[in-house]
């Protein structure tokens, strides 16, 4: 049975493993999340790259949520913000293909082209 | 396209309550067995809505920008709850803070399932840890709390956010709730 003592010892292993304080991270991951995004499937999504990004011990990201992105018929949507402010959409994302776009994106640093929206076709 | 469960609704309007300006978000599920109720509650303390504000947000085909944050929401949790036969309750005063509250009859052929409600809770809680957002489950007669105040006072500088203790704060509610009918079966 889990208490919340446990998470000091929690808290000292993350704070070991956060390499820098969440402004500098490298990359900023955002899943929509407004009706639109939920009742298509972002919490799945969202698990999926929280869970991930735990297991992989992926540093270099913040995995956040925003409203509605406003492509509803897109949902659910990812987009990946580098430092530099530069944003890749991924449209009508599965929990399988966040997995994949994490490690190609995220962790290797190469875009997912064929997740984009730039290459959706209907 | 309807939410599949009770926790996506959850999600879903406790989101509303988030982008309000709030700086307290309560949010109480009740499960009764023995009146075959299930119910949710979200109080905040945020902007608040006026009686016209109110009126529009459960219209679905109300799409004006500058309230867009009700989107379907509202009229989606109102037609899931008075299809199974509970109740719907919005309350608001403008500049104080609403109250939603949904209530389902679980023995209902039409009453969704509760669905992962630990997993809305952390979701709701990481997308503003400087909102104290205060959950309380009640099975019967148990109940358990957990609110963001109390685990930032653990965790200091490190964010609820980072994923380990995400996952971490979703066993530790699941096990919670669990708990409570367990001990309620005993």
């Amino acid at each position: 049975m889990k208490s919340i003592a446990d998470l000091k010892k929690l808290r000292d292993q993350a704070k070991s493993m956060v390499e820098m304080r969440d402004a500098n991270k490298e990359y900023r991951v955002v899943v929509g999340m407004a009706t639109c995004g939920i009742a298509a499937g972002a919490k799945p999504v969202l698990n999926a790259l929280v869970e991930e990004a735990a297991n992989a011990k992926v540093t270099n990201a913040n995995i956040t949520q925003t409203g509605c992105i406003g492509m509803c018929t897109l949902e659910p949507i990812v987009e990946i913000y580098n430092r530099e402010g530069k944003k890749t959409t991924y449209v009508k994302v599965t929990p399988e293909t966040a997995v994949e776009i994490l490690h190609s994106h995220v962790m290797e640093g190469k875009v997912l082209e064929e997740y984009t929206i730039a290459n959706y076709k209907k | 396209m309807m939410m599949q469960d009770i926790a996506m609704h959850v999600l879903d309007i406790g989101m509303n309550s988030l982008k309000a300006d709030s700086s307290e978000v309560k949010i109480f599920i009740n499960e009764d067995t023995n009146s075959s109720r299930i119910s949710f509650t979200i109080i905040d303390d945020g902007r608040g809505m006026s009686e016209e504000e109110m009126k529009n947000a459960q219209d679905p085909f109300y799409t004006s920008r500058t309230t867009r944050r009700f989107g379907l929401g509202i009229p989606f949790i109102k037609a899931a709850a008075e299809m199974c036969g509970g109740k719907f309750l919005l309350q608001s005063l403008k500049g104080k803070g609403t109250e939603l509250k949904a209530e389902f009859d679980s023995s209902n052929i039409d009453c969704p399932p509760l669905g992962n409600v630990a997993d809305a809770i952390v979701t709701l809680m990481v997308f503003d840890e400087t909102i104290n957002l205060i959950y309380q489950y009640s099975y019967n007669d148990t109940e358990f709390i957990v609110s963001t105040n109390e685990l930032k006072n653990e965790l200091e500088d490190v964010a609820i956010s980072e994923p380990a203790i995400q996952i971490w704060l979703t066993e530790y509610i699941n096990e919670n709730m669990e708990r409570l009918k367990k001990e309620e079966q005993s």
